[in-house]
């Protein structure tokens, strides 16, 4: 049994929840219900304050051999942060402090529990940018580091991954440690920061990062490109990311999908023509490069059969553009048994879509698909049809073998979590899961963060 | 004693040299004069053909108890391929060849073998850029990825790590595993990938590499900015890279340094003026924007006390000065005990150089600098007479420990290697060398790879 005395005297009273009742939310994540797990009966949450609160959670956890399951925003769709057994859910919402915008070395200071709501308000107000947009703002800094999320506008510049320079992270075992810093180079010793991002919350607990920023692009449109066909959409990507322009994201998105999310959100899809569309956002150093490059990839679509190009340059209208885009999944939620992640090479997203439709047909049902395309990252739907006739499994196991049979994998962004342990041996060769096993003994040699997940 | 006939058996006859004559260069690589790094007495150099070939040598080194230090094109300066124990150096160089520049997907597949200026030749011959350019060309992908080399034009994309988007590595219990592949993203399980980048060939022999690669953009121009005071020049750093212009590279160079090399080198420095230079690297969407974006560093520049500026366009006057800025490490080196490579926060630079002019007075020596100015990352060079007065430490510790007050560490981009031991504590603490020192046990139970570098 969880020590729930022992929390009280680490965080306080007021910060250890056990009544059933009054942690609901803090047992799921945006899985969805067919794909979720349950989660184990006995929890405690703990809402810990510091740093120094956390280390002494995990030497009482280490103690006790209680499991402890770190929580951030709770926007994951992989039951990553679902306690699966009797244990502690240790929520990382008062950490949720912006320390500082340093607008001379361009990186921003930001506890764990900062929302991505928060930290893009904060940057924005320094007249600076945070580029990636991994979708639901509620989502909290320490998890889309330890997720590595990707999302919209991580073609120029790349994933989360990209913008980290320093963390301080509780190790499983409670020690404080700090990883890099305000620096762009840094190679001393084997890199653990770059193992800790994307770790899923299994070796270490992220209370602090130091993320890169960028200037404010002078000027940035956002082109709405609409087709008739959905394969003429997607080839169209990589001649878009060969012509010389790099767009800060290239998304694909099927015109009925879109228009669910829009009308979810009491909003207006502003492209009325075509079956598919990409969104292409562009930034630049000057409005006329900006209006160049709009020139030349309305040209780039066009000879790849763009029926209609339609360009947002106000604030307001491609911010609007970029909500409906990044709450699809909030509509696609009730209607869906669940999405899939996968990734393949860019130029294989023609044959991806050709194997999706291949499957669709097979299972006779309609397979709805997003993507961030300029990245190879598909988000197939699987609608909720195939849970009543027993396929929804047979389906989602030939689109991860379809993607992996293209030198794709079954998780681009998502991550591993509790939901796709199972697949990982259809591409993982044992001496990587072997090494992986290792690693997490290396760090957490109980076994206590975050057990179930990510590796098995 | 080792036995040559069991590695001739692997990798044929022509293959093993025994002959301490024949071996010479391969038993030093570029580390500074006054670094004395002995290399031991009995080494056998093997040149594998493929990766199949590596993994029996490394079964071999296992079953046996001998040492193997992988080597590329040696050029590292912190002894990292040196063998400083009764061992094998196993060198890449048959590993040379580009089997990929795939247009579609933009990414290179090439054996680790392959030459810095072979890779540039494939890439740019295709018509596209790899953007990085970590000094010596004739350093190789898999030295380049096992350093994480950082080098100049990492400014605007990074530096090497963040091309790297696949591996083939030979581990040193001899499995031949791949990671990633030609993917932008991907979140499956704990990131072995980014684990191998930066860990200096104790962790696995890179054997293939699959590198991201863009367009060939509009430009490059090189700007040559003069300044009277080094403190103008180094401010106007953060002032170029907050104003929304990212280029490729933002160097600042001593005139003084600039033109020994030019003389060394027999030819002349392009810039007569001011004693300070930054030189700029800049590429953009078109021939305007690149325009655009230098007037908008020149006039930066000036406002912040810029005494002239040369714009170079040509190819070979750019090649020209790019040439003598690689070179400089060269001018001096029968004269140099050392050249550091600490990195501090971008917005630093100015005072810690501050810092090492004081010292370079209160030790009556000169300390000339080159620095990767819009990176933080900065390279003072120690001069032999202070070995020769037997300071030479004590005014490198001094210099890191500065480096260090101000968020900086001791290595950017040259990596820890053998050199750097002695110095890392103050950098990195206990924990994480012993995490460090776990993940070595993990992946290499018997020590045989590369002992006693980059961690201890």
């Amino acid at each position: 049994m969880t020590d729930v005395e022992g929390l009280k005297a680490i965080v306080g009273a007021d910060w250890v929840i056990t009544a059933r009742e009054q942690m609901e939310t803090y047992l799921y994540d945006e899985t969805t219900p067919y794909q979720r797990l349950t989660p184990a009966e006995h929890v405690v949450v703990v809402k810990p304050g510091t740093a120094q609160e956390i280390s002494e959670i995990l030497k009482m956890a280490n103690r006790d051999k209680t499991p402890v399951y770190p929580r951030g925003g709770g926007t994951g769709l992989c039951c990553g942060a679902m306690p699966t057994q009797d244990g502690i859910v240790l929520s990382m919402e008062r950490f949720d402090k912006v320390e500082e915008v340093d607008k001379e070395n361009l990186m921003v200071t930001a506890q764990a529990g900062v929302t991505l709501a928060d930290l893009l308000a904060a940057v924005e107000g320094a007249n600076l940018l945070f580029p990636p947009h991994p979708g639901d703002e509620g989502a909290q800094v320490g998890g889309m580091i330890a997720c590595n999320a990707g999302g919209t506008r991580a073609v120029k510049y790349g994933v989360v991954r990209n913008y980290v320079k320093g963390l301080e992270v509780v190790m499983p075992t409670g020690e404080i440690v700090t990883m890099g810093g305000k620096l762009l180079k840094n190679n001393t010793g084997l890199d653990l920061m770059h193992l800790l991002i994307d770790s899923e919350g299994i070796l270490g607990i992220i209370t602090k990062a130091v993320l890169r920023l960028y200037p404010k692009f002078a000027g940035t449109a956002t082109l709405v490109v609409s087709y008739d066909d959905r394969h003429a959409a997607i080839n169209t990507v990589p001649k878009i990311l060969q012509s010389g322009v790099i767009p800060m994201a290239i998304e694909y998105v099927d015109h009925d999908v879109i228009t669910l999310s829009a009308d979810n959100l009491g909003m207006k899809w502003p492209a009325e023509k075509g079956t598919s569309h990409l969104l292409v956002i562009l930034a630049g150093a000057s409005e006329d490069d900006v209006y160049f490059q709009c020139e030349k990839i309305s040209d780039v679509c066009q000879e790849h059969g763009a029926i209609d190009v339609l360009i947002a340059e106000r604030r307001e209208e491609q911010a609007e553009i970029l909500k409906m885009r990044s709450e699809i999944y909030a509509a696609m939620k009730p209607l869906i048994a669940g999405d899939s992640d996968i990734t393949v090479p860019p130029a294989s997203l023609g044959r991806m879509l050709d194997a999706l439709d291949e499957i669709a047909k097979k299972y006779d049902t309609k397979i709805w698909t997003i993507a961030h395309a300029g990245d190879g990252n598909f988000h197939p739907y699987m609608l909720k049809e195939l849970i009543e006739r027993g396929t929804a499994e047979a389906v989602k196991k030939e689109i991860y073998v379809a993607a992996i049979a293209l030198g794709g994998v079954i998780t681009g962004e998502h991550g591993v979590g509790k939901i796709r342990l199972p697949y990982l041996g259809l591409m993982m060769d044992p001496k990587s899961e072997e090494l992986m096993r290792g690693i997490k003994k290396v760090f957490d040699p109980n076994n206590i963060l975050n057990p179930g997940s990510a590796i098995r | 004693m080792l036995d040559a006939g069991k590695l001739r058996s692997i990798v044929g006859e022509d293959w093993v040299v025994t002959d301490r004559q024949q071996m010479e260069r391969y038993l030093v690589d570029e580390t500074y004069t006054g670094l004395v790094v002995t290399p031991a007495d009995n080494v056998l150099v093997v040149k594998p053909a493929n990766a199949r070939e590596i993994s029996q040598v490394m079964r071999l080194a296992n079953e046996e108890g001998f040492p193997v230090y992988p080597r590329g094109g040696g050029t590292g300066v912190c002894a990292g391929a040196i063998p400083t124990r009764d061992g094998v150096v196993l060198s890449l160089e048959r590993l040379d060849k580009v089997e990929e520049v795939d247009k579609e997907n933009l990414m290179a597949v090439v054996q680790a073998g392959v030459t810095l200026s072979q890779l540039l030749e494939a890439v740019e011959s295709e018509g596209l850029l790899f953007p990085p350019h970590p000094g010596d060309e004739g350093a190789q992908v898999g030295g380049l990825v096992a350093c994480n080399a950082g080098g100049t034009r990492a400014v605007k994309y990074g530096i090497v790590r963040n091309y790297v988007k696949g591996l083939e590595v030979v581990l040193p219990t001899g499995e031949i595993v791949t990671m990633g592949g030609k993917l932008l993203k991907n979140n499956t399980g704990l990131d072995l990938m980014q684990l191998m980048i930066g860990s200096e060939g104790i962790l696995g022999i890179v054997t293939k590499v699959i590198l991201r690669l863009y367009p060939k953009s509009a430009g490059p121009v090189t700007l040559v900015v003069s300044f009277d005071d080094r403190h103008a020049a180094i401010r106007s750093v953060p002032k170029i890279l907050q104003s929304g212009v990212i280029p490729m590279a933002v160097e600042y160079v001593d005139r003084d340094l600039m033109e020994a090399t030019a003389k060394y080198l027999g030819t002349t420095w392009p810039a007569t003026k001011g004693v300070a230079h930054l030189i700029a690297i800049v590429t953009g969407t078109s021939e305007d924007d690149v325009y655009e974006q230098c007037q908008k560093i020149s006039e930066i520049c000036e406002r912040n006390g810029s005494v002239d500026s040369l714009m170079a366009e040509g190819r070979e006057e750019q090649a020209h000065i790019l040439h003598i800025r690689s070179e400089t490490s060269m001018t001096y080196k029968a004269e140099t005990a050392e050249i550091l490579d600490v990195t501090v926060p971008p917005a630093a630079i100015g005072d810690l150089m501050d810092e090492i002019d004081r010292l370079a007075a209160e030790y009556e020596t000169k300390i000339p600098m080159v620095a990767h100015a819009g990176d933080g990352n900065f390279h003072p060079t120690l001069m032999l007479e202070l070995k020769h007065r037997g300071v030479v430490k004590e005014v490198k510790r001094r210099i890191y420990a500065r480096a260090v007050e101000m968020g900086g560490v001791i290595s950017g981009e040259h990596g820890v290697g053998k050199t750097r031991l002695g110095d890392i504590e103050m950098c990195l603490d206990a924990k994480s060398l012993q995490l460090m020192r776990g993940l070595k046990q993990l992946f290499d139970p018997n020590n045989v790879l590369s002992p006693d570098s980059a961690i201890k």
